[in-house]
């Protein structure tokens, strides 16, 4: 809910400044070049995320008098991104830049059970198995200072900035096992997943390159480099979860410039 | 609330009044029974209970000692809806009700007033259960509108299980308001019933008990077969009379720290031993059929030398001597005698040898034979302490070193190697040694070992390729086979060479390597 007050907010305020841009023309700036500049500049991108989240735990219990353990070991696919912001114009060169990310993708799971054996020190039973398609989505708020150089019917940002990022995250909590007599096998039963929230702070940096067609439209092609450090008490007796969230995305876009 | 309860048995079986202070089962219907012809009365309420809807059967089992009865189990219901914990069972022969036992509940007058219209619905149930467990835990199994009877009067509820970490709690969620009512862990695992055991000489070992009264009882409840070990603390008149197999002789510790060493080995190494049969043979239990073991340890004290173990065939009971302290130790801290021992059950229930001459040497054979195949089976090969070998009893002496028989070579401790030399009736005669039952079993024990490990005899000269210790689980298969399927009681050496021959030849094939390794050891050790 606070991420999409936060996505409305952003949009409101996007809104009055082209609708101020627009009414107050004096307002407008001179380039080198000699061109007017446009104060605000409304982004919307679409593209393809990387994966490469891999991150992992053990756990331990003590059963039948000994240590067992329960890992958890993650791999994040790819998915799509989409991006809604703007860039306000203090100078022609530099100017501030906001914008909403969000990201979904998944993550596959591999889970191994070791349960000490009831009957026999040192035999412990394992069982291990995948579970894939647990949803991640990643929603991340980037700010940041912009600086522009602009060319005729392309300009080129460069940025960078703190974020703050939305991430949810599912997991497996619980792996429920049995064996029967002799207990020398152990096999596996349900599986419980559980997604997990958190709201780590982190960075963004990147570059855009854009096409205008005419002076309020025009196409981008954007690359940025995020980072934050997500961490996750998915289990009882263990470390903590943690992976680095974000990472490097290419998206295409539309830009109006006011 | 009143918790009434009735105790009625006919048949010649004695009555039991549970409760002083239950007059009627149900007031209006009813009569409590002090005599047993009130019986079929009772069955009779029962009988319109039924038909009322007031219970309802929810299983028949057949009774395990006399044939031909059953007991059914009726479940008690209010309007529709199980009362948890209420039930009666009657048990009965050819129709006729031998007994009803039972609780059911009601109010002092012996009704139940409980409105079974639920204002909560079974996913609220849930939630509010959820809600008042661990983060990560979730329902599990059917959910089952109930009245529960509780001392402040019943309540119509919802029974559910939610799963935690590691643990299973059986939720009561009231089904008017929400609330928890009762919430109590039903794991019902192994959990509780491992204790830590420490041996005779000193090594760790998981013990099988079961949680009773404050303390833990040396039962074994998680093997299907159940295995319960004694301290008869030298009491040995009571032992004779066989009346130390009752719940007050039952070995215990508090702590679940067991340190009685004849304690400990006995119980873990009975489990061995059958866990051994399962796995290698699929023989569930000495009699193949569940029963149970028991073990008596603290006979007597040591200054008395009971230096002895034995197996009575009476009342099926393991029984090991304390040693004298001076040479010997515990007699169940050897897995090979327990093994051993136990082994004399399996040929009790099948082949039945007559203990005496050359069928009782059989009897010694296959129990020494099965002693070093659980130990080759459990302990790491090797000489010492401990350590699976070719020799029996070693683990007893406490000064390690002496041993009770040689598989590899018998006549170093004076025993026949071959059956030209084996004890004669004339020397071993029923008097001694039954016949020389612990003497001459070393013939059919050097040909074992021949089989496995290879080697030449001694007398005759006459060398087997043996199959190797990684197939010694063939052999042990064929003379399993042989001795439980075969041997009868009154079988000698040479039906037992032809038993073999012919499992070696159903097992792997009539002229196959095993069946020549097989008749190679036998020829060895001279039995034809």
């Amino acid at each position: 809910m606070r991420r999409i007050a936060s996505f409305v907010g952003l949009m409101v305020l996007a809104m009055s400044m082209a609708s101020e841009a627009q009414q107050e023309p004096e307002a407008e700036t001179v380039t080198p070049s000699g061109k007017t500049a446009r104060r605000f500049q409304l982004l919307v991108n679409g593209g393809l995320g990387s994966g490469g989240r891999s991150f992992g735990g053990v756990s331990t219990f003590t059963e039948f008098l000994e240590q067992g353990s329960s890992r958890r070991d993650y791999d994040g696919g790819g998915g799509f991104v989409f991006e809604f912001g703007g860039i306000y114009s203090i100078t022609p060169e530099i100017g501030i830049i906001g914008s909403f990310e969000l990201f979904s993708g998944d993550n596959d799971a591999v889970f191994e059970e070791i349960v000490p054996h009831p009957l026999l020190f040192n035999h412990s039973r394992s069982a291990s198995s995948e579970l894939t398609g647990l949803s991640y989505s990643e929603n991340a708020l980037h700010l940041g200072v912009v600086y522009s150089i602009e060319q005729p019917s392309i300009t080129v940002d460069l940025f960078g900035g703190p974020s703050i990022f939305f991430t949810e995250t599912e997991l497996v909590t619980n792996v429920s096992t049995s064996s029967s007599y002799p207990f020398d096998e152990l096999a596996l039963g349900s599986t419980r997943t559980s997604k997990f929230s958190e709201r780590p702070f982190g960075f963004n940096i990147g570059a855009a390159l854009t096409y205008r067609f005419t002076p309020v439209v025009g196409v981008s092609v954007q690359g940025r480099f995020s980072r934050a450090s997500v961490t996750l008490e998915a289990q009882p007796d263990s470390d903590p979860l943690a992976f680095d969230t974000g990472g490097f995305r290419v998206s295409f876009g539309l830009r109006l410039s006011f | 609330m009143t918790v009434r309860f009735v105790a009625l048995f006919t048949g010649g079986l004695a009555f039991l009044p549970f409760f002083s202070d239950a007059q009627t089962l149900r007031s209006a219907r009813t009569v409590w029974a002090s005599d047993v012809a009130d019986v079929p009365a009772l069955a009779r309420d029962v009988d319109l209970m039924l038909r009322s809807g007031e219970l309802e059967l929810a299983s028949i089992q057949r009774d395990g000692v006399f044939q031909g009865r059953t007991h059914e189990r009726l479940d008690q219901y209010h309007r529709g809806v199980r009362v948890f914990g209420g039930q009666l069972v009657w048990q009965k022969e050819a129709g006729r009700v031998l007994s009803i036992t039972g609780k059911l509940f009601g109010d002092d007058n012996g009704e139940m007033s409980v409105n079974t219209d639920a204002a909560l619905d079974a996913n609220a149930a849930v939630a509010h259960a959820l809600a008042a467990s661990e983060a990560n835990a979730f329902a599990v199994g059917p959910v089952e509108l109930v009245v529960l009877p509780m001392k402040e009067g019943a309540t119509l509820a919802y029974y559910l299980h939610v799963r935690g970490d590691r643990r299973l709690d059986a939720f009561f969620v009231d089904a008017s308001k929400g609330r928890i009512l009762l919430r109590y862990n039903d794991h019902r695992s192994q959990t509780g019933m491992i204790g830590l055991g420490v041996g005779t000489w000193g090594d760790q070992k998981k013990m099988t008990v079961q949680q009773a009264a404050g303390t833990h009882r040396a039962v074994d409840t998680v093997r299907p077969f159940g295995i319960r070990t004694y301290d008869v603390n030298f009491d040995a008149g009571t032992w004779n009379r066989y009346a130390a197999d009752t719940p007050a002789f039952l070995a215990t510790d508090a702590d679940n720290e067991w340190r009685d060493g004849a304690v400990v080995d006995a119980h873990v190494y009975a489990g061995y031993t059958y866990d051994y049969y399962f796995k290698q043979h699929g023989r569930r239990g000495v009699d193949d059929a569940g029963l149970a073991n028991i073990n008596f340890v603290h006979i007597a004290r040591q200054s008395a030398g009971f230096n002895n173990a034995f197996y009575d065939p009476v009342d099926n009971s393991l029984n090991y001597g304390d040693g004298d302290g001076i040479t010997f130790n515990f007699f169940s801290s050897s897995l090979d005698v327990v093994a051993h021992e136990l082994t004399h059950a399996v040929t009790q229930f099948t082949s039945d040898l007559i203990y005496l001459n050359e069928s009782g040497a059989l009897s010694e054979a296959i129990s020494d034979i099965m002693a070093v195949s659980v130990e080759f089976f459990f302990e790491p090969a090797g000489s010492g302490r401990q350590r699976a070998d070719w020799v029996l009893g070693e683990d007893i002496f406490i000064n390690f070193g002496p041993i009770f028989r040689s598989f590899r070579d018998p006549n170093a401790l004076g025993d026949p190697d071959h059956y030209d030399v084996r004890c004669a009736p004339q020397v071993c005669t029923e008097d001694f040694d039954n016949g020389g039952v612990h003497i001459n079993s070393s013939i059919v024990n050097h040909a074992f070992y021949l089989m496995v490990e290879g080697g030449t005899n001694r007398v005759s000269g006459m060398r087997v390729d043996g199959v190797g210790r990684a197939q010694m689980d063939r052999i042990e298969s064929i003379f399993y086979r042989a001795f439980t399927v075969y041997l009868v009681p009154s079988s000698n050496f040479s039906d037992a060479r032809e038993a073999t021959l012919r499992a070696a030849r159903e097992l792997f094939s009539a002229g196959s390597a095993l069946e020549q390794t097989v008749r190679q050891g036998w020829d060895a050790v001279g039995v034809h």
